[in-house]
């Protein structure tokens, strides 16, 4: 009685196997694949100059620090205190040196290493854990979702700032600590993104169209809805890691993040602060850099937003 | 006379409303199903006619086992639906399907036709698991109702409207069901087009004996259709008849109202014109329903509420003064 592929009659065999020989010959000829979301994505995104080049901005900022050791001319601590605070373009020091006559470009480099990841680590994991609770939420509106949203709220009402500056000055500073309040700081808005694009998609039609077919929800969350709140999160995630180096070479620059002497961009631009009328480059430069990485995931951010937007695929 | 392929008997559904957080009571109440009953016979198609908001998608819901009856019982082929097991439930999935109004809202954007089509298969089907098979099903089924089994590895934006509409009847097929609930199947298509799927819906029919629950707003669609309408108005079924006795002599003066919306285009009578808005369902009408808008209401519409009784053989019609 339950079986519904069983009692094919041949006829209807003949007719599928017929209609599949049609179609690969057809697909033989004219050689098409089957367009991927990624594919798509891509094309879309290559329209996008600006996009494109943040892209391969961010690419080659990430080579150069994970290639420091290498690329860098000095060591990260190496000290010339006889060229102290030179400016850029010093006989063998293409940024100048710092206040300890240290190279500015070498611990640029070495500094990325730290403050990279201080912020994309935690943005990667607030993400991960906001797409669980948001999807829950999201889904289980009543209930379940009411419990997370509010306890969310409770961390809302606090400016973000004032949050992770409270969190890292609790927990005492740190790397781990930095990495750990920007996570608690980020959940709430990122779980607010996924709850509102779950709460959309849920009421589709194509959910109910799932259930009728006795889809589990657990199914219907994972394999109906998850793959249409992903572009929001993936706009968001990135246009947000740019804001997160900033805010962690904040934290940093208050004295709550990493710790002198280790390299950092937040603390080279605070270690610049006292010379900053004699040697502005000490404290620029690093800033700058912030600058041009926050504002390239930004520009990658909104080529994202356009390319996923699917009233321009076609 | 066999038994009905679906009977549904004093289906209701109320919907609190307000009573937030922490209150648990509902500040009101939305009855938008109160007290439908109707059956539907093997290879036949009822049609559920009705203004929007007079409940009868909330009733297609039901049978579907989408949304939860807060009254009532529905039985399929003689077993309630209510007390099924998983196992018994799995099977009455493959034997009743659905095709949505909306063929945008109703094809998840990321998926490909053929995972599409594919899923009730792999969820319902015994042989879910046999990809070589399933692919051969969906291409099958893509030429049954009409699409080049070519497009299979396409994305519903690359479709039109008309095209959507057919992958989701393709998608109600696939597990060779027996009853479909048809949600205003081409209310949101051109007219040409709605045509061609009417047609397609036919043929289908006609090919596999299926019987349809077909709810929609359009009289001319229903009357092409159904073998059977049922005319709702505020949660309640107002009359019932074969379509041919209510489309020629409509016996309850909601019917005839929306009969002649529909032919006064032909230059026959003057339309009826029902004053008024349809009541709210959170304050439904004493007595009869539909009395606030009638033209032909007495004093005694207000105390009694009219059952459906038959007028005739085969026609039923909740009203006391019903049109002769």
């Amino acid at each position: 009685m339950t079986d519904a592929m069983q009692d094919f009659s041949r006829a209807e065999l003949e007719a599928g196997r017929a209609a599949r020989e049609a179609w690969e010959a057809r697909a033989k000829r004219d050689a098409r694949k089957p367009e991927s979301s990624l594919r798509l994505l891509w094309t879309a995104l290559k329209r996008d100059k600006l996009a494109m080049a943040s892209a391969v901005f961010l690419l080659l900022v990430a080579l150069a620090t994970i290639f420091a050791p290498w690329l860098a001319p000095y060591g990260p601590n190496e000290a010339n205190p006889s060229l102290r605070l030179e400016p850029p373009l010093t006989e063998g020091h293409l940024l100048g040196l710092d206040g300890q006559g240290r190279d500015i470009l070498t611990r640029l480099l070495y500094g990325g290493r730290v403050s990279l990841p201080i912020a994309l680590i935690p943005v990667a994991i607030a993400t991960f854990i906001s797409v669980i609770l948001g999807l829950i939420a999201g889904f289980y509106r009543k209930g379940v979702g009411e419990v997370i949203m509010r306890v969310l709220d409770i961390f809302y009402a606090f400016p973000t700032v004032m949050l992770a500056i409270a969190i890292a000055g609790i927990l005492g500073p740190g790397m781990m600590n930095v990495m750990l309040s920007i996570v608690i700081v980020l959940i709430p808005y990122i779980t607010r993104v996924v709850y509102t694009a779950t709460m959309v998609v849920s009421e589709e039609d194509f959910v109910q169209a799932a259930r009728a077919c006795g889809a589990s929800d657990t199914r219907i969350i994972f394999s109906e809805v998850l793959p249409n709140v992903m572009s929001p999160v993936i706009v968001y995630g990135t246009t947000t890691m740019g804001l997160q180096v900033v805010f962690a070479a904040g934290l940093s620059f208050l004295g709550l993040g990493v710790q002198p002497p280790i390299a950092d961009w937040g603390i080279m631009t605070a270690s610049g602060r006292d010379v900053l009328s004699v040697a502005p480059h000490v404290s620029t430069i690093p800033g700058i850099v912030l600058l041009l990485v926050a504002l390239a995931f930004n520009l990658v951010g909104d080529g994202l937003r356009d390319a996923l937007d699917p009233r321009l695929r076609l | 006379m066999s038994e009905p392929l679906l009977e549904v008997r004093d289906l209701a559904k109320r919907f609190p409303i307000g009573g937030g957080f922490l209150s648990r009571r509902p500040a009101a109440e939305l009855r938008a199903v109160d007290g439908v009953s109707f059956s539907i016979a093997e290879g036949e198609t009822l049609g559920l006619v009705g203004e929007s908001g007079c409940g009868k998608s909330t009733t297609g819901k039901m049978v579907m086992r989408l949304l939860a009856p807060t009254a009532g019982r529905i039985a399929y082929a003689g077993e309630d639906v209510a007390g099924m097991t998983d196992d018994r439930t799995r099977w009455f999935r493959q034997q009743v399907q659905m095709v949505f109004q909306d063929p945008f809202s109703s094809l998840n954007p990321r998926k490909t036709v053929a995972e599409i089509v594919g899923q009730p298969i792999a969820l319902l089907g015994e042989d879910g698991g046999d990809r070589r098979r399933l692919r051969e099903r969906v291409f099958e089924l893509l030429d049954m109702v009409g699409l080049d089994p070519n497009h299979a590895n396409r994305y519903p934006h690359q479709f039109s409207g008309g095209q959507r509409q057919r992958i989701g009847i393709a998608r109600a097929l696939a597990v060779r069901p027996k009853l479909i609930v048809l949600d205003e199947p081409v209310s949101a298509l051109d007219l040409s087009i709605q045509a061609q799927i009417i047609n397609l819906l036919t043929d289908l029919q006609r090919e596999f004996g299926l019987s349809y629950l077909f709810i929609s707003h359009d009289l001319n669609v229903v009357e092409y259709l159904s073998h059977r309408v049922a005319v709702m108005y505020l949660g309640k079924i107002v009359e019932a008849a074969p379509a041919e006795a209510l489309f020629r002599a409509p016996k309850h003066p909601y019917t005839q109202a929306l009969l002649s919306a529909v032919l006064s285009e032909d230059g026959g009578s003057a339309p009826m014109v029902l004053e008024g808005e349809i009541p709210s369902p959170m304050a439904v009408p004493s007595g009869c329903r539909f009395r606030t808008r009638c033209p032909r209401a007495e004093p005694r519409c207000a105390e009694v509420e009219p059952a459906l009784e038959p007028r005739a053989a085969t026609h039923r019609a909740a009203c006391h003064f019903p049109v002769s």
